[in-house]
């Protein structure tokens, strides 16, 4: 088979498989293989597609100044009076583009090949031949071609040529691009073009024309991808270094059965501080069962297991406990993809430690871990609390002031508690006297000498229940400085520092993460949380967590709150609720369980609780999954372009209940047999209504936001556990199955 | 989730569970309840007596499949010594049922005092495939699934026999008439004919592609050589009961070979449906309708006349990623055979399940799904060890595919791994791999 660089006159050639990326990467320079250094310099965002066609790469544009490859000095005008372009390519919607695939510059005056909607052409200024009908995201092979004075001509997947008399040149520019002809851009796929700098011979045009056939449309090209992978799947059976275990197993294990995944927990490392079980590190390892022998006389059970580990990897339990089914052990969860490596440690508090490095994850907070992305351990726990108040043992140990005055009085409220009643303790309630005519306030024990120049962390978690509501007061033990916690900066004088009001609980607002660097002195420091004097009678304020915490990094940490996500070759996310470039539009899920701390019936209408929200297209627009109040229903929501599409799934909610919500889109492929983009949404593995959007755009990096919309106006009001985000679309069954 | 129920797992999981195995054999309509000589004969409130019997329940009940191989485990069986001190066996086996003991259906259940019989797992279902008496007073039952069916060479029953085809040619008669699932096509490929036709109807030049209807006999060739449809009809004659596709010509076409390009099944029957391509469904379609069943005219049998698992042959795991299967039987086989040479083409695997039924599985290496209910703590088990030999890895994959009837195979692929240290490759056929050229 004659290959293009066996054909006189190769001017440039431009190959997707030259590029050595991931799915989904931005594309740097186009490398010119001909060997004549044409190298097409990237506008800045096209995108890498792996195994598109026959197993073979793409290039995706969409239709923007940034997704361009072109060279300036390519030499159109100069050299390519006479022509002839292939390509392989999948067009797109036209939008405002006029579906430009190879041409030069010069807007109008423009030469080169494309699509103008419905065929592919070869367009000489405003002489056009067409090639023959293609369709919109269908992938074909084509060439144009010119001989200057004479005509132009197009064919389409091995067609005659279609020609059309030429009258000559319209002084097209000297550059060469994809995707743009200097007036407009263009939605394509691109895997392969050619440029040669003559109207080449029949024969040659037909050695080019099997080239590309061969190479991207194999004789069964569908059959081939299917044979291959089911010859991956073959190989990946028979070359399992870690091997089948056979192991004996309690009888309990007929739970399982026949390929069903299973997990060996063992334990690594050294005990940190804590003894027993629960305070140990540990490891999953996943399995899947192959045969299982039950032994009625031993009463037990042989099972032989697959080793799938480095395809599924689970590990680090924070809130492990001893019981074998207790709900907790499924939180916090370090997830390794084979293609698209991400990590997420669920942590409460984390110092990023580089944000150039995605390996180097963080360092974490007093009974935390952080892990790498390849499962590794990288820090310790460490105990490192000064002040942690949880109220479990109700007001014992705190100093309090106001009380008794006027019915002024910080309470123990056992029935209004932070998240779930299994893992948090009592609030107490502050409620102002009538008339309130003290400061009613609650001081933590001071903290025992922090190191000097190294920054602390401050988070409160509360509620106003009416009016306004709770301050806090911190001090400086070294100098009897307080904390202003508008400057950043400590004073001399004392500084009542507000916090926002809230009807509700909120543990993603801002006010949990306060860093606060010390000073120069090691000094101890004194909490207060109070009511101030000023204000109301009858004002009811609840405070859930107050916890201030020596992080024992030097200044200028950047501290976080919450889950840090990262991926491979991304950057780390630096805040609490804005983890980036995790997310692709183009493709996926997202998925984790939900304990509402309230119940749908109970509601206010515009009492929205958000899961998640999705900035996509500079923000412009978003993906979203959250309760909607008013309809009583889960909602997976996508705005594009001005556009709201919905997926919902109608479901009350029960406070305390745990829910497994998950939402799922496609992409352009249309996969699992559904249409392009569809939307959907699941509520305990049960889909609801689907729902088809257009096409999202992305600009990465974007935000994420968990537990909240984007402008922090609508949180959930509950627990989250166990996050998950999918760069595949599964399919229903495989989200049913998600515990 | 899992196999067990709520109570039955709580039982399970206690420190030392109450639990005890037993076996229900029901011969001609009378339901015998055994237990372990040893254990106390009333388990629970709700049933009846299970009486002390079994000695022995021979070693271990298994199932499964093998990383290794695709094919369906023929060799479940269980065999139970049961005490017969009083001679009630004797008196059951020799009695009026005698007849009736072997097939009859053998439930092996794991019961606990502490749940309700509703809960009760069952273990193994299968039926009685032989006794014997090794001993005075002990009788052994050998259980087997309900598999003769699979082990029999009947695949395809059909034959071309001079009683249905008097003036059949010497060279078609006695041949099995072929099954055809899919396309089967040398369209763009040899272009000369998939499909040898048997030459059955010497008189009225027809000439047989399948049993069943094809779904389309897209293009019929003569030595090679495609022929103008106007030179045949494409006929579905009922013989003696039997659907049958022939090409029919209108003339004799002497010695000359027929062969044709074709489509296989539909979903309906009568080539009204789809036509079946998906492996999952072809798998179960041929174990109802050819392995244990033998359909010969009308609607498709019914599911329910085959133990197999539907759910999981519903699996649409080939569907999604677009894998069709071509199959075409047309020699008298084994139906494990036929079955495996499915598996063995889209690497799926099968194995029986508790229920005594044929269930469909796919190792997706590429899931991420985690079931994180089935967990084990390293404390809890014991024997852990490696037993996947080296020997057996290998570095690469030879895959023949694209089997055409009349030419072989026509594809070759390899896939390897460079990262790995053998030199192992393995070459394995894809019988019913896609047989047609795009």
């Amino acid at each position: 088979m004659a290959i293009p660089s066996d054909i006189p006159t190769l001017y440039a050639w431009y190959k997707a498989s030259t590029f050595t990326l991931q799915e989904g990467e931005t594309c740097g320079n186009w490398i010119d293989s001909s060997g004549n250094g044409r190298t097409l310099v990237t506008g800045g965002t096209p995108v890498y597609r792996a195994n598109v066609l026959s197993g073979y790469p793409c290039i995706q544009y969409v239709l923007s100044e940034a997704d361009v490859h072109s060279l300036g000095s390519f030499g159109w005008l100069a050299n390519l009076a006479n022509c002839t372009i292939f390509a392989v390519f999948a067009p797109g919607a036209l939008g405002g583009g006029n579906g430009s695939i190879f041409s030069s510059l010069g807007g109008s005056n423009h030469e080169g090949i494309g699509w103008n909607g419905t065929q592919v052409r070869m367009r000489n200024g405003a002489q056009n031949a067409l090639g023959g009908a293609s369709s919109q995201d269908v992938w074909c092979y084509m060439y144009g071609c010119q001989t200057t004075g004479v005509h132009v001509g197009c064919s389409l997947n091995g067609g005659s040529e279609v020609t059309t008399a030429s009258s000559g040149r319209a002084a097209p520019d000297a550059g060469g691009s994809l995707a743009l002809d200097g007036g407009a851009y263009t939605n394509c796929r691109v895997a392969e073009v050619i440029v040669f700098a003559s109207d080449l011979s029949a024969g040659n045009k037909t050695l080019m024309n099997e080239y590309l056939r061969d190479k991207f449309f194999g004789v069964a090209p569908a059959q081939q991808e299917q044979m291959r992978d089911m010859a991956s799947r073959r190989l990946w059976m028979r070359r399992r270094p870690s091997g089948l275990f056979e192991v004996t197993a309690p009888l309990s294990m007929l739970d399982a059965d026949i390929l069903d995944r299973i997990a060996v927990e063992s334990q690594v490392g050294p005990a940190p501080a804590a003894a027993g079980w629960g305070g140990r590190k540990w490891q999953r390892r996943a399995f899947s069962l192959q045969r299982i022998t039950c032994g009625p006389g031993a009463a037990n059970v042989t099972l032989h297991l697959l080793d799938r580990r480095p395809l599924d990897v689970l590990l680090w339990d924070s809130a492990r406990t001893d019981e074998r089914n207790a709900s907790a052990r499924q939180s916090g969860v370090a997830r390794l993809s084979k293609t698209v490596a991400f990590t997420f440690a669920r942590l409460s508090q984390a110092w990023v430690e580089n944000p150039a490095d995605p390996t180097a994850v963080v360092a974490c907070g007093q009974r935390e871990r952080a892990i790498n992305r390849i499962g590794e351990y990288l820090e310790e726990a460490r105990t490192n609390e000064i002040t942690r108040s949880s109220f479990a043992g109700g007001t014992t140990g705190l100093t309090l002031v106001g009380t008794g005055t006027n019915g002024s009085a910080i309470a123990v409220d056992a029935a209004d508690l932070f998240f779930d009643a299994a893992t948090t303790p009592n609030s107490l309630r502050f409620t102002a006297g009538n008339p309130h005519a003290a400061e009613l306030r609650c001081t933590f024990p001071a903290t025992a000498s922090i190191t000097a120049n190294t920054v602390c962390r401050l988070s409160i978690d509360h509620k106003t229940d009416n009016a306004e509501g709770l301050y806090w007061r911190l001090q400086r033990g070294v100098d009897s400085q307080f904390w202003n916690d508008s400057s950043a900066a400590w004073q001399s004088g004392s500084v009542d520092n507000s916090m926002p009001t809230h009807s509700d609980r909120d543990p993603a607002d801002r006010h949990h993460s306060k860093k606060i660097d010390v000073g120069t002195s090691a000094t101890t420091l004194t909490l207060s949380v109070f009511l101030q004097t000023s204000g109301t009678a009858s004002r009811v304020s609840h405070l859930y967590h107050a916890q201030l915490e020596n992080g024992n990094f030097a200044t200028g940490r950047i501290v976080t709150d919450g889950a840090v996500v990262t991926r491979v070759k991304t950057e780390l996310s630096h805040e609490v609720t804005t983890a980036a470039k995790i997310y692709d539009p183009a493709l996926g899920a997202f998925w984790c369980q939900v304990t509402p701390d309230w119940s749908s019936a109970d509601l206010g209408s515009t009492e929205d609780q958000y899961v998640f929200w999705m900035e996509t297209n500079g923000g412009a627009d978003h993906d979203a999954l959250f309760y909607d109040a008013s309809a009583g229903s889960w909602v997976f929501e996508r705005k594009v372009g001005g556009s709201t599409y919905t997926a919902t799934k109608t479901a009350s909610v029960t406070r305390g209940t745990t829910y497994s919500i998950g939402c799922r889109w496609t992409g352009v492929e249309a996969e699992l047999g559904l249409t392009a983009y569809t939307i959907s949404v699941f509520v305990d593995g049960v889909k609801g209504t689907d729902a088809v959007s257009a096409a999202p755009t992305f600009t990465s990096p974007e935000n994420l936001y968990r537990g909240s919309d984007a402008t922090f106006a609508k949180h959930i009001n509950g627990a989250m556990r166990e996050l998950r985000i999918l760069p595949y679309a599964p399919t229903d069954e495989e989200i049913a199955r998600l515990p | 989730m899992g196999r067990l129920s709520a109570a039955m797992r709580a039982e399970l999981q206690q420190q030392a569970p109450d639990v005890a195995f037993l076996l229900a054999i029901t011969i001609a309509g009378t339901t015998y309840r055994w237990g372990a000589v040893g254990e106390p004969g009333r388990i629970h409130a709700g049933t009846g007596l299970y009486e002390p019997r079994v000695v022995s329940w021979g070693g271990s009940i298994e199932r499964g499949v093998s990383p290794t191989e695709s094919g369906l485990d023929l060799s479940n069986d269980v065999d139970v010594l049961l005490n017969d001190h009083d001679q009630a066996i004797t008196t059951i086996l020799e009695g009026a049922a005698r007849n009736s003991v072997r097939g009859a259906t053998a439930v092996i259940y794991l019961a606990s005092r502490n749940v309700g019989p509703g809960d009760w797992l069952t273990l193994y279902s299968g039926r009685i495939e032989t006794y014997s008496q090794p001993s005075p007073l002990l009788w052994s039952f050998r259980l087997a699934p309900h598999d003769q069916p699979l082990r029999r060479e009947s695949v395809p029953k059909p034959k071309i026999l001079v009683s249905d085809w008097p003036t059949a040619a010497l060279a078609a008669r006695d041949l099995p008439a072929p099954i055809l699932y899919g396309r089967v096509s040398s369209s763009n490929g040899t272009n000369d004919g998939a499909v040898a036709c048997h030459y059955v109807d010497s008189v009225g030049f027809r000439y047989l592609v399948c049993a069943g209807r094809a779904k389309a006999v897209e293009t019929v060739y003569k030595d090679g050589v495609s022929v103008a449809a106007a030179n045949y009809a494409i006929t579905y004659p009922v013989v003696n009961g039997r659907l049958y596709t022939v090409i029919d010509f209108t003339a004799t076409q002497g010695t000359s070979t027929i062969t044709c390009d074709a489509q296989g099944y539909d979903s309906v029957g009568d080539g009204s449906g789809t036509l079946i391509t998906d492996p999952a469904a072809i798998a179960k379609h041929l174990l109802v309708n050819w392995i244990y069943g033998d359909w010969q005219n009308g609607a498709w049998l019914s599911d329910s006349t085959a133990p197999v698992d539907v759910t999981s042959f519903g699996s649409t795991f080939f569907s999604t990623r677009g894998y069709e299967a071509s199959v075409y039987v047309a020699t008298k086989r084994r139906g494990v055979d036929v079955l495996n040479d499915l598996l063995k083409s889209f690497e799926a695997k099968a194995c029986w399940t508790a229920a005594g039924t044929i269930t469909l599985k796919v190792e997706d290496f590429t899931s991420w799904s985690y079931v994180s209910d089935l967990v084990l703590r390293e404390d809890e088990i014991s024997g852990w060890g490696l037993t996947y030999a080296v020997a057996q890895l290998v570095d690469k994959i030879e895959l023949q595919y694209a089997l055409l009837p009349t030419g072989g195979y026509t594809r070759r692929l390899t896939v390897s791994d460079l990262g790995t240290g053998e030199q192992a490759p393995e070459g394995i056929d894809a019988p019913f791999s896609p047989a047609f050229f795009l």
